[in-house]
């Protein structure tokens, strides 16, 4: 086994015609364990209507805010100080009464909203956060007029934009603050806080498990992590959706972190602080299937 | 038979890297415009279709590498923690970031990096010098330069300066628009960084044939390190002494990753929770405590050794291979790492007379690149180098 395989290294260093079509590199490309890359890239249809689906964040029923504390979470009921506070999402579907799926063709803004994603921003650079004063709590698109009672959605970036070259990437996959080049895409979510015990309780979401060619192109990832979110008793007109950080830390002992472990939860399969939050977004972990759907988002 | 037939191959290696190549005929990549300074016919480095090297932006990427101003409070530069003289290293058992937060992790040497097939101690992700330069760049965890969320601070300082504007213009010369980017940024970086080749130390000398080149002892050391009793030579493989290296010929993508046996926590062959290795990317058993196997070259000047810089020296480092494993006796991280069941196979122990031990070390220091390590192309522009 051994000699086999210094045989083939050699043979790779002596190999002494001219090169051949570089063969090595034409191995997959795409995120064979992806999920859901639905992003429709078809026009919307002739008769679509423009729609608006509000966000917002709040921690248990308080508004979220960058400049203010939060008390009582997780399961010690600690101060929670917010830093950051951003996802990726994509997918989009308004769902009929009677169950059909309408694609919701994201606007290109420029800023927020690109090539069928967008980023949700509910950080404004006060207090704590460290991020830039815009936010973008409200996804604009177009979908084939209807009548729509369910909303759905995916968190994260569908693998031809998670595994794209962040550094010449457009907004809003251009924000260091989400590039998570260790695991080889972006951070789907960014939930920074601080506890009194804990000067950085760090949430970060993304596929884990990913390996790349050595040009560097994505061979895919054995846990892309990306949340399923559908929300019925959904309207257009007067749902909001929310995004609740104390449900999602709900069972979380923010204030300890596993000694020697990541701050918070990096979405590394061997770190116990995320196996309460994965349940809570719905989806397996370490190897375990998911325990039912998410309980991060909500409508009000 | 094994034995006979892998030391028939790696003397063909030897005899081939430096000479056989001369009749190889013309190998596109490896003529092409760049003018490498390799030995005659050597194979040049993979690069990136989209980074094509030139001589502006290895430049620009020197001066970059040596910036201070790439990190947010204006302490570090990429050169902080890879120090020239020290191989690229930095001589301290972990790095520590431009805030002062430390890493878990050993500095990494930067000799002949361009020749990696995967960058970082273990990852198979991170397989482009564009794609590692971000990490340090903008990563958090931990805080090395500290530029994250501060991209366009930082590449407004670099606008802001007298010399480069013009050394992005000449070295993105088609880039639309403005050139100060973090994308031109990467790249600039990662040309430099393929410049730093290292192919003159005593041993290639010898190799080239030079036979006054090495020592009695080194030429025994190096018999050693190729010997099946020792088994050094299985990883550390090739003329870059790794197994994971690629070049223009190369038509096979490996990147190896080892357990060597330096922990067994658990006697299953755990190492320490904060840093497991590339089990930590893939969440595979077996890849707990693997890591990928390091060049030798220029090892003498890069002390302290593995991941987590917890072997001191050269000598210590011959022990722990020579017990096939440490053992560490008391402590959270107590264990006998010569049964750990993930350690690699090669690593079965050997016996060394105190000669032999001096012939092996003669012919480590013998990879020692004396002039590369003041090549004033690879210095610091900016004469900060503590």
């Amino acid at each position: 086994m051994k000699t086999s395989r210094l045989v083939l290294l050699f043979l790779g260093l002596l190999h002494c015609s001219p090169p051949m079509n570089n063969s090595m590199e034409g191995g997959v490309a795409t995120d064979a364990m992806g999920g859901s890359d639905a992003v429709t890239s078809d026009a919307p249809p002739a008769n679509a209507m423009a729609v608006r689906i509000r966000f917002a964040a709040s921690v248990g029923d308080e508004t979220f805010a960058c400049n203010r504390t939060f008390m009582n979470v997780g399961t010690s009921r600690v101060t929670w100080t917010p830093e950051d506070f951003r996802l990726y999402v994509h997918n989009v579907r308004l769902v009929t009464a009677d169950g059909r799926e309408a694609s919701v063709f994201l606007d290109e803004d420029g800023q927020f909203q690109a090539q069928g994603a967008a980023l949700l921003d509910f950080e404004d650079a006060t207090g704590r956060c460290m991020g830039n004063a815009v936010t973008h709590t409200e996804l604009t698109g177009r979908v084939a007029e209807g009548t729509y009672t369910g909303l759905r959605f995916t968190v994260g970036l569908p693998p031809s934009l998670n595994h794209q070259d962040v550094s010449v990437a457009v907004a809003p996959f251009n924000l260091t603050a989400m590039f998570w080049n260790w695991n080889g895409g972006y951070r789907f979510m960014k939930i920074d806080g601080r506890t009194p015990n804990v000067p950085g309780y760090l949430v970060h979401l993304g596929s884990t498990g990913c390996r790349s060619e050595a040009t560097g192109v994505s061979l895919g990832c054995t846990a892309p992590n990306r949340v399923e979110v559908s929300l019925e008793n959904f309207s257009v007109a007067n749902s909001t959706v929310v995004a609740d950080l104390g449900a999602l830390l709900a069972d979380s002992d923010v204030n300890t972190n596993t000694e020697l472990t990541n701050p918070g939860c990096m979405s590394v399969p061997a770190d116990p602080d995320c196996r309460p939050i994965f349940a809570r977004l719905g989806l397996p972990f370490n190897n375990a299937p998911a325990m039912g759907a998410q309980r991060f988002f909500r409508l009000r | 038979m094994k034995a006979w037939f892998s030391r028939s191959i790696l003397s063909l290696l030897s005899a081939c890297v430096f000479t056989c190549f001369l009749s190889c005929g013309s190998d596109p990549a490896n003529t092409a415009a760049y003018p490498w300074s390799l030995p005659n016919d050597f194979p040049a480095p993979r690069v990136p279709e989209d980074n094509p090297m030139s001589a502006e932006k290895a430049l620009l990427g020197r001066y970059l590498f040596y910036d201070r101003r790439l990190s947010f409070n204006q302490t570090q530069s990429c050169g902080s923690c890879h120090l020239q003289s020290r191989a690229f290293t930095d001589g301290r058992v972990h790095a520590v970031g431009s805030t002062g937060m430390m890493h878990r992790r050993n500095a990494m040497g930067l000799t002949n990096v361009a020749y990696f097939s995967a960058l970082t101690w273990a990852s198979n992700v991170v397989r482009t010098l564009e794609q590692q330069a971000l990490l340090p760049l903008f990563g958090d965890n931990p805080v090395e330069l500290g530029m994250q969320g501060h991209e366009e601070e930082m590449l407004a300082r670099l606008r802001a300066d007298a010399r480069y504007p013009t050394m992005f213009r000449a070295a993105f010369p088609n880039h639309s628009g403005d050139p100060i980017t973090v994308g031109n940024l990467v790249r600039a970086i990662a040309c430099f960084e393929r410049t730093i080749i290292s192919l003159n130390t005593p041993f290639d000398r010898y190799e080239r044939g030079d036979r006054s080149a090495l020592s009695a002892s080194a030429i025994r050391g190096l018999e050693l390190f190729n010997s099946e009793r020792l088994e050094c030579y299985h990883c550390h493989t090739g003329f870059n002494f790794t197994e994971s290296t690629l070049t223009v010929r190369s038509r096979f993508d490996e990147t190896a990753f080892h357990n060597t046996g330096l922990y067994n926590v658990d006697g299953m062959g755990s190492y320490p929770a904060i840093d497991q290795g590339l089990f930590e990317l893939t969440n595979r058993p077996e890849d707990r405590g693997a890591f990928r196997t390091m060049s030798l070259r220029n090892i003498e000047v890069t002390a302290p050794y593995m991941h987590d810089g917890s072997v001191a020296t050269l000598e210590e480092a011959i022990d722990h291979y020579s017990a096939g494993g440490r053992t560490i006796a008391s402590g959270p991280n107590a264990g006998v790492g010569s049964r750990s069941p993930l350690k690699n196979s090669s690593l079965v122990g050997f016996m060394l007379t105190p000669q032999e031990r001096e012939d092996l070390l003669a012919f480590l220091r013998s990879l020692t690149d004396t002039e590369f390590l003041r090549d004033p192309r690879f210095s610091d522009p900016f004469g900060n180098e503590r």
